[in-house]
């Protein structure tokens, strides 16, 4: 059958892809393997022992906060009624706008001993001196936990709040029939339901907490990211670099398997059928006032504290400097570049989710997964492992065309940014292709049936059928690449071409200086397109597992 | 078949000690009465209640039925205190549990419910899942009560299962386990059956409406199907648009419906509208008595298919009728009859009759009319 033949050729196209985004780590694996033996010993001594410490205190930490903060304000908005219930709803999503670097680059500098809010407080307690009243420094673990666990937990409220409203809320009106009050509600029934989508959150939030390098450099927390960065860019150690990138890629390995564990009985959540919104519980007036406070304080923390700051710190820039050529040069960089890998990666996505619809195999699907893989391997680790394939690459197009036509082509991939799309696109192929994959799901099988029946190519089938019919979805899932790719820094730094700076990178240079004013634009500018998928994600539906959700979710890779 | 039912004094929902005997339904010895009134219910603009009374007595089983969207599931949900009421009452013997004022939370209220998905709790096996609600037991008796109840639906033996494990039918006799487990002072039951195959249906709702008899608890069933409200109520409350319509026993909302939307939902009418003369209605089939309607008003007159019955050549008042199809349909046949018209047209009517009575490529017939199937209303009733 004609069909047989058409999906050998998406099968092999998804091949290609999945080959392509395993490339970075094969790499890495090989480079590490036979890498310089002599620094073993001294990253065993000396590197490993901090960078697993302080990773795994990290993760710890951050997740123990974003599990609570996500799940406890979740089941309060769901099964609460309270001054300010809607509004908090889905404000709690704003800090997932604020990427991990940017909130430490905001309260590096508020919390600083002579920074706003410490001077405030002196003033308002009636010291005259830094020396007499100092709060504990913000550059420590805990700063760093605090940090991200506050920006990070929409990561677990989002999933959790549509599983309260959604799947949990049958069954805990049958609880509440059955006799049991709040509590037994809550731990009795929500929260064992919601345990796997709380391990989906969760798994998400840490591998964000693993990937961060400006918010754990910034802070002092020597995270793997930090050491891989350092060891690259102050050592020249590719070997050294790619070793402790395999470690840390192990570290994400086992966070997955952890999570999958966790949510090893899964499909019984996903059985339960939609039944009516859950009917929240007035609060009393005092207990009421409780819960709008306990709502609100992560939202102040991982919004409108830092966001608050940008805006003020970049309006007191623009009446200083107005709008800099090189804010201009760096935004025109930014979206160009995110563009690019934007439109690559979604015409990829889009080919891997079709793919897995038209061919509905085990090993049609193991290759969609493969080739999600990316999304769980950290930037830092994916661009130390692109850049010797691109070395090798760009060394061979150069001699090639110079004994062919006398004519050096330079670093023909890493020096136009073409190796920056390619990690991008490595990175954020599986938030396409979850996303765009969901939406498909939505299309009946019977009507790429149908389509084939009336003698449509496959090729046609996707072109006519699902192209218009997944435009929502498609559309959603450019937005979220975009708006990542906007916001990468770990990789960014690494492969960039030569002065080639993005509003990000920027950044990370004027925190790296001390210098923070004229970063707070840069910071503004990306803050400002994050918010851009949380309006849409709140619009999308309240409570809904949307899109993005979906796509973070499939992005996990099956182990 | 009687199951003995144990003595549980301390039960959370039992207020009565005395509940452990089976008995009768009208019997029941301190049984709980239900009153709901005057409700009204909307949800932002749209209206769904509009001032819907019901009571029931200690043992009783009502029927709310109604097409989809007329407010029954809302109602029932009012009763279980999962949505709050916004205007009228709803009491248990006499003590209020729910005005716009007071909300009894639902976990106070000891009404069971038994939901439409079942709603049994995925991650609990199924002796968990019937011991959920009798947390206030101590740990061995609250076991053997569930395993009791577990047995007397006939799942003993899979206690430990999980409910994913279990067919439609089975994950449904649990669900009624477990809401009937705490002895509730009243039973509700939201389409219990509506996600079950048509045979199963129809084996269970025996199976349940003994369950409900034997423990004399008075319960609340919501359906959109009328055969099954039929066979499962003492009473049934006909609701449309937010509004009961007519409450009655079944036989009563079949032979006497209130409205043409009654008698039509109840079974197949045949339709014929005519103006009333000499306090009749002239039909193909003879004048039809139209008690009550004013002299030359237009009136619907509704004819059950099975009110039209064969009878002897030269019976008095019998009508002869072509028939232009019959199917026979097993101990009954379906027939499409062709009659004239008082203005000499024709008429097509379903009839529906023993199949004994209407021999195959019988074409004439010869019709009389049962008057308990044939209804006659005002015109703009029918409207």
């Amino acid at each position: 059958m004609g069909s047989g033949a058409a999906g050998l050729g998406w099968l092999l196209a998804c091949a290609l892809v999945a080959a392509l985004v395993l490339l970075p780590v094969l790499s890495l694996a090989g480079h590490a393997l036979q890498g310089s033996g002599e620094l073993w010993p001294h990253l065993l001594a000396y590197v490993l022992p901090q960078a697993l410490r302080d990773s795994l205190i990290l993760l710890a930490g951050v997740g123990v906060l974003v599990v609570l903060v996500g799940s406890g304000t979740a089941w309060l908005v769901t099964a609460y009624d309270f001054p300010g219930r809607r509004v908090l709803g889905w404000v709690l999503l704003l800090p997932l706008a604020v990427p991990t670097y940017i909130v430490a680059f905001a309260y590096l500098d508020l919390w600083h001993p002579v920074g706003a809010l410490q001077t405030g407080l002196r003033e308002l307690l009636g010291y005259s001196n830094p020396r007499d009243f100092r709060l504990p420094d913000i550059r420590s673990m805990w700063g760093c936990i605090l940090l991200l666990g506050f920006v990070l937990y929409p990561y677990v409220y989002l999933p959790a709040r549509a599983l309260f409203q959604m799947q949990a809320s049958g069954l805990i009106d049958a609880s509440r029939t059955l006799g049991a009050g709040p509590f037994r509600c809550f731990f009795g029934i929500a929260l064992p339901l919601a345990r796997p989508a709380i391990a989906v959150g969760a798994s998400l939030a840490l591998m964000e907490a693993l990937n961060d390098i400006g918010a754990a450099e910034f802070l002092g927390v020597r995270t793997f990211t930090v050491s891989i960065y350092s060891t690259w860019v102050n050592r020249s150690s590719l070997a050294g670099a790619a070793q402790i990138a395999l470690v840390m890629l192990a570290v994400v390995l086992s966070l997955i398997a952890l999570e999958r564990w966790a949510r090893r009985r899964q499909r019984y959540a996903a059985g339960a059928r939609q039944a009516a919104r859950l009917a929240p519980r007035r609060l009393s007036a005092g207990r009421g006032l409780l819960a709008t406070a306990v709502c609100a304080l992560p939202v102040l923390l991982g919004f409108l504290v830092p966001a608050g700051y940008l805006v003020v710190e970049a309006a007191k820039r623009f009446n200083y400097a107005g709008l800099e050529q090189i804010i201009l040069r760096e935004t025109f960089n930014t979206v160009l570049i995110s563009a690019i890998a934007t439109l690559a990666a979604t015409a990829l996505a889009f080919l891997l989710a079709y793919t897995l619809r038209l061919v509905r195999t085990p090993f049609a699907n193991a290759l969609v997964r493969c080739a999600s893989l990316g999304y769980a391997v950290p930037g830092t680790v994916l661009a130390i492992g692109l850049l010797a394939p691109l070395a090798w690459f760009d060394a061979f197009i150069d001699s090639a065309s110079t004994s062919l036509f006398g004519l050096s082509t330079g670093l023909l991939l890493s020096g136009s940014g073409a190796a920056l799309a390619y990690a991008y696109v490595a990175r954020f192929l599986a938030v396409g292709s979850g996303g765009i994959e969901a939406g498909f799901s939505k299309i009946p099988h019977s009507m790429d049936d149908a389509a084939r029946s009336l003698g449509a190519s496959a090729g046609r089938v996707a072109r006519r059928v699902h192209l218009p019919l997944g435009r929502p979805a498609i559309a959603a899932a450019m937005l979220l690449i975009f708006v990542d790719c906007m916001k990468e820094l770990p990789a960014t730094l690494l492969l960039r071409p030569l002065n080639f700076e993005t509003l990000a990178t920027h950044l990370y240079g004027e925190a790296a200086r001390g210098t923070y004013e004229s970063g707070a634009i840069a910071a503004l500018l990306i803050v400002l397109a994050g918010l851009l998928p949380i309006v849409l994600l709140a619009r999308v539906g309240q409570g809904s597992a949307t899109a993005p959700q979906a796509g973070a979710a499939a992005a996990l890779p099956s182990v | 078949m009687r199951f003995p039912v144990m003595k549980m004094p301390d039960l959370p929902f039992s207020s009565h000690p005395a509940v452990g005997v089976a008995v009768g339904a009208s019997a029941v010895a301190g049984g709980h009465r239900l009153a709901a009134d005057g409700l009204w219910h909307s949800f932002g603009a749209a209206g769904v209640l509009r001032d819907v009374s019901l009571s029931l007595a200690p043992g009783e089983i009502l029927c709310l039925v109604g097409p989809s969207g007329c407010g029954k599931s809302t109602l029932l949900r009012l009763l279980a205190g999962l949505e709050r009421v916004q205007r009228g009452s709803i009491a248990v013997d006499g003590e209020v549990i729910a005005d716009a004022r007071r909300h009894v939370l639902p976990e106070k209220r000891g009404i069971g419910m038994v939901f439409q998905d079942f709603a049994l709790f995925p991650h609990l096996s199924l002796l968990d899942n019937v011991a959920f609600g009798l947390a206030s037991l101590p740990a061995a008796q609250r076991r053997a009560r569930a395993l009791e109840m577990l047995a007397r639906v006939g799942l003993g033996e899979r206690a430990q299962d999980a409910p994913h494990a279990l067919s439609g039918g089975q994950q449904q006799r649990v669900a009624l386990a477990r809401a009937l487990a705490p002895q509730p002072r009243l039973m509700l039951l939201d389409e219990p059956f509506s996600n079950l195959d048509v045979r199963l249906r129809h084996h269970l709702r025996a199976e349940t409406r003994q369950l409900l008899k034997e423990g004399g608890v008075a319960s609340v069933m919501v359906t959109h199907d009328p055969d099954e409200a039929m066979f499962m109520a003492d009473r049934i409350a006909l609701m449309r648009a937010g509004r009961i319509l007519q409450a009655g026993s079944p036989a009563e909302l079949y032979h006497h419906p209130a409205t043409p939307f009654a008698a039509e939902f109840f079974g197949e009418v045949n339709r014929y509208r005519g103006k009333v003369s000499g306090g009749q209605v002239a039909t193909p089939l003879g004048g039809i008595a139209a008690p009550g309607l004013a002299e030359g008003a237009h009136a619907e007159v509704l004819l059950r298919p099975e009110a039209i019955h064969p009878v002897a050549a030269g019976t008095p008042g019998a009508i002869a009728a072509k028939v232009v199809e019959a199917h026979m349909l097993g101990a009954c046949s379906l027939l499409t009859l062709e009659l004239p018209d008082a203005d000499g047209g024709l008429v097509r009517w379903q009839a529906q009759m023993p199949s004994a009575a209407c021999p195959t490529g019988i074409e004439q017939m010869q019709l009389g009319l049962y008057p308990d199937g044939v209804f006659v209303f005002p015109l703009e009733l029918a409207a």
